[in-house]
């Protein structure tokens, strides 16, 4: 197996609307290793949310995944069958939405919400089973009994231990007194406590992946600093992997390990936190960076906006689609999108000014022109 | 620093909202918004309100510019009174009233020694109250606002602008109302709002649809302009803006100020945006005012629990710097402010709290120079003299 659990490739999703097609994400390439935190940061429209959505397939109609493959975990997300899509959804990739108030049902319980999760993905593990093998008395069915789990068949988790489950889930995210809270209903719970239900639920069924959209934005900033160290520990202890999506540069820099920059659907940079923090090379990234304050005490610095507004995605500009935005934008750069060109072994860039025939600006480190895999 | 002149003083200032009324029209329960603010804006400076949602910076905001009507306290102006309410002494009485015939009803029916003595004990302070309600009426009479001086930002740019109107209409209508200009003047005034916020002429004649977010934030800029005021209270202006967008309207509000001589109460959650943008900052948390200083010296030395936790959960741009920064997470979240209980508001909260945090109000007094904190304990927490 490879070390990558996701590998998406020349990704392209697009809604046709009345108007026509929004090209929301545009050929977005990224591999994702095992085991460690992946940000996705840039700004609405950007395309960051549609590309995990697309990885879950949950893109809806008029929205379609044009082009591309999406290998998780050997299997290809875009070819297979709907069923077996909604098997993998919850048991091998899960998501926490942004909004903690609607993404529950507020007419079920959250006992009632959690149980049928971990009922619908979870089995029983092959030793379980084959303790509970040995009790049946009746030696024909205990061999066929044990055979059938040799196959790796076992039986559903039942409600009684989905919900020692959902309790043991609970606590570890946080909620105090879980046996009796579970029995609440959505309302009963304040909008931190929702999103560590979420939180709970995604984790449930043990995922190889979790995607979280936006998952503190509707939070205050006290109880956003306690679920971005809730999801922290997560990380230590269980070993997920997690894709972030954020508009807030802040808490990239507080979680992740690896950044992905995006803007009007393609990816513009990607690299470790301190790449992109420390040596950006893009410059949206740069851009990004001056356009929020970072005063030391005792003086103010101005801040330095980027110009004009986010493309239109009806009718996105041709080339780079930072180009009118740019203040570096050359003939090419009108003409063709720019590859990723490498810079390091972690961090690239979509810039054609890291082209070996491009002049040299100050402030940007020159690749060579070696484009990145 | 030389002593500015004051713009804007808010003394006392208490919005309730009654929710629950039985059917007598006795109010049961309170939400008690704002309660007890009191702070001062300078000519020309920069105000930061924050706090958490729910705080009550909003409702101060709208309570300031008379969306809402004060429940108790004065708001001043350039020295005048603008506005001042009386309502809360009309339920103090009330109260007193209703506490009496509680205590009547224990006592014996025969006992008339005892039953004089608490009607007189009663009838006193209700009559100090009277005698209080009295003098807030003609206060409240009084008081007169130029709706010129004081304008608003709103925070969603895509609620606040009327879709049937055009840009010209909408920033044109308070100039007609006011009679600032009359005739070609009108549209005049007009282009050269629109060019100051950095807009074009030929957008007079579109619809707020045709608009980008940070645009439309800019169309409600130049409609705040158009009177020209003294003050603008920014409502979580550039909240629903992107990152870069954002930038430019903190800019271009700087611009202004400096152009114009305005001065702002800039209300917000996101605590950087406004470090950067005030001179000095007010904390809020439901419906207190707990810290009040400079900016620099808020952020540097942050007095009260509160705004210590606060400060300590925004997260920097700034990976290595977050791994060796302290935090110190709050337990539990915000709690109502319907029938808040007696005591400091922070106090369920707070890791320091002790018995008094329980029972007895903070005083918002001033510890260090020009830095106000309500917090019993404040010098023993900070090791200050």
């Amino acid at each position: 197996m490879s070390e990558y659990i996701l590998e998406v490739k020349n990704l392209r999703t697009s809604f046709f609307t009345h108007l026509g097609e929004v090209q929301a994400v545009r050929d977005i390439s990224y591999k994702l290793k095992k085991g460690g935190i992946l940000g996705i940061v840039g700004e609405s429209g950007s395309g960051k949310s549609v590309s995990s959505l697309s990885i879950i397939r949950l893109v809806d109609s008029p929205g379609k995944i044009v082009h591309g493959e999406i290998n998780f975990d050997g299997i290809d997300l875009t070819k297979i069958s709907t069923k077996k899509m909604q098997d993998l959804r919850g048991s091998e990739i899960a998501m926490i939405f942004q909004d903690p108030m609607t993404s529950l049902n507020p007419v079920y319980t959250i006992k009632n919400q959690l149980i049928e999760v971990i009922m619908k993905h979870v089995r029983i593990t092959k030793e379980q089973a084959l303790e509970e093998a040995k009790k049946i008395k009746d030696l024909e069915r205990q061999k066929k009994a044990i055979k059938r789990i040799e196959n790796g068949i076992t039986r559903r988790i039942n409600k009684k231990e989905a919900l020692e489950r959902a309790i043991y889930y609970l606590k570890l995210v946080g909620i105090p007194e879980p046996e009796t809270r579970i029995k609440e209903y959505p309302h009963q719970f304040s909008g931190g406590m929702r999103q560590r239900a979420l939180v709970a639920m995604a984790l449930s069924c043990e995922p190889k992946l979790i995607i979280a959209d936006e998952p503190t934005t509707a939070l205050d900033v006290t109880i956003q600093a306690q679920i971005l160290d809730l999801l922290k520990k997560i990380k230590k202890e269980l070993d997920t992997t997690i894709i972030f999506i954020t508009h807030d540069l802040g808490v990239i820099a507080e979680l992740c390990d690896d950044v992905i920059v995006m803007y009007g659907g393609m990816i513009m940079e990607k690299g470790s936190v301190n790449d992109i923090f420390y040596r950006p090379q893009h410059p949206y990234t740069k851009g990004l960076h001056q356009s929020i304050p970072k005063d030391v005490v005792g003086q103010k610095k101005r801040l330095v906006p980027i110009a004009g507004s986010p493309p239109d995605l009806l009718n996105p500009p041709k080339g780079c689609p930072f180009n009118p935005r740019c203040r570096y934008a050359m003939e090419i750069c009108l003409e063709k999108p720019a590859p990723l060109f490498a810079i390091s072994n972690t961090q690239s860039s979509a810039c054609w000014l890291q082209d070996e025939n491009a002049p040299d600006v100050e402030g940007f480190k020159k690749s060579g022109g070696v484009l990145s895999e | 620093m030389n002593k500015k002149e004051v713009l804007l003083e808010v003394k006392n200032l208490k919005k309730h909202f009654y929710i629950k009324k039985n059917i007598l029209g006795k109010i049961q329960k309170t939400l008690k918004a704002v309660d007890d603010v009191s702070f001062v804006i300078y000519q020309g400076e920069t105000f930061g309100l924050v706090g958490e949602s729910g705080c009550g910076k909003t409702t101060c905001g709208r309570t300031i510019i008379g969306l809402y009507e004060n429940t108790g306290g004065e708001v001043y102006f350039d020295k005048k009174l603008i506005s001042a309410g009386s309502e809360e002494y009309a339920l103090n009485i009330q109260e007193l009233k209703d506490e009496l015939s509680l205590k009547l009803k224990k006592v014996a029916k025969d006992d008339f020694d005892l039953r004089e003595a608490l009607k007189k004990e009663y009838q006193e302070k209700i009559d100090i109250e009277i005698e209080k309600r009295n003098i807030a009426i003609k206060k409240e009479k009084s008081a007169k606002r130029n709706p010129r001086d004081i304008q608003m930002i709103f925070q969603d740019p895509y609620t606040s602008l009327n879709p049937r109107m055009t840009v010209a209409e909408i920033i044109s209508e308070g100039i007609k109302t006011h009679k600032l200009f009359t005739g070609n003047d009108i549209m005049e005034r007009v282009f050269y709002l629109l060019e100051t916020v950095g807009l074009k002429r030929e957008h007079a004649s579109r619809y707020p649809h045709e608009f980008s977010g940070g645009q439309r934030q800019r169309i409600g800029i130049a409609r705040a302009l158009a009177m020209d005021p003294k003050l603008i209270i920014c409502d979580e202006p550039i909240s629903a803006l992107d990152v870069s967008i954002q930038a430019q309207v903190v800019n271009m509000l700087e611009d202004l100020q400096d152009e114009f001589g305005l001065t702002y109460l800039f209300i917000a959650h996101d605590l950087s945006m406004v470090k950067h943008i005030s001179d000095r900052i007010g904390v809020m948390y439901l419906g207190k005012m707990m810290e009040l200083a400079g900016s620099d010296e808020l952020y540097d030395q942050p007095l009260h629990p509160y705004t210590q936790s606060l400060l300590s959960s925004i997260p920097l741009p700034d990976p290595e710097a977050n791994k060796i920064s302290k935090r110190f997470l709050l337990k539990g979240e915000i709690t109502s402010p319907i029938n808040p209980k007696p005591g400091c508001r922070f106090a369920g909260r707070c890791k320091y709290a002790k018995d008094k945090c329980f029972s007895e109000d903070p005083l918002f007094e001033e510890i260090l120079p020009n830095h106000f904190a309500a917090c019993h304990y404040v010098k023993d927490i900070n090791d200050l003299k």
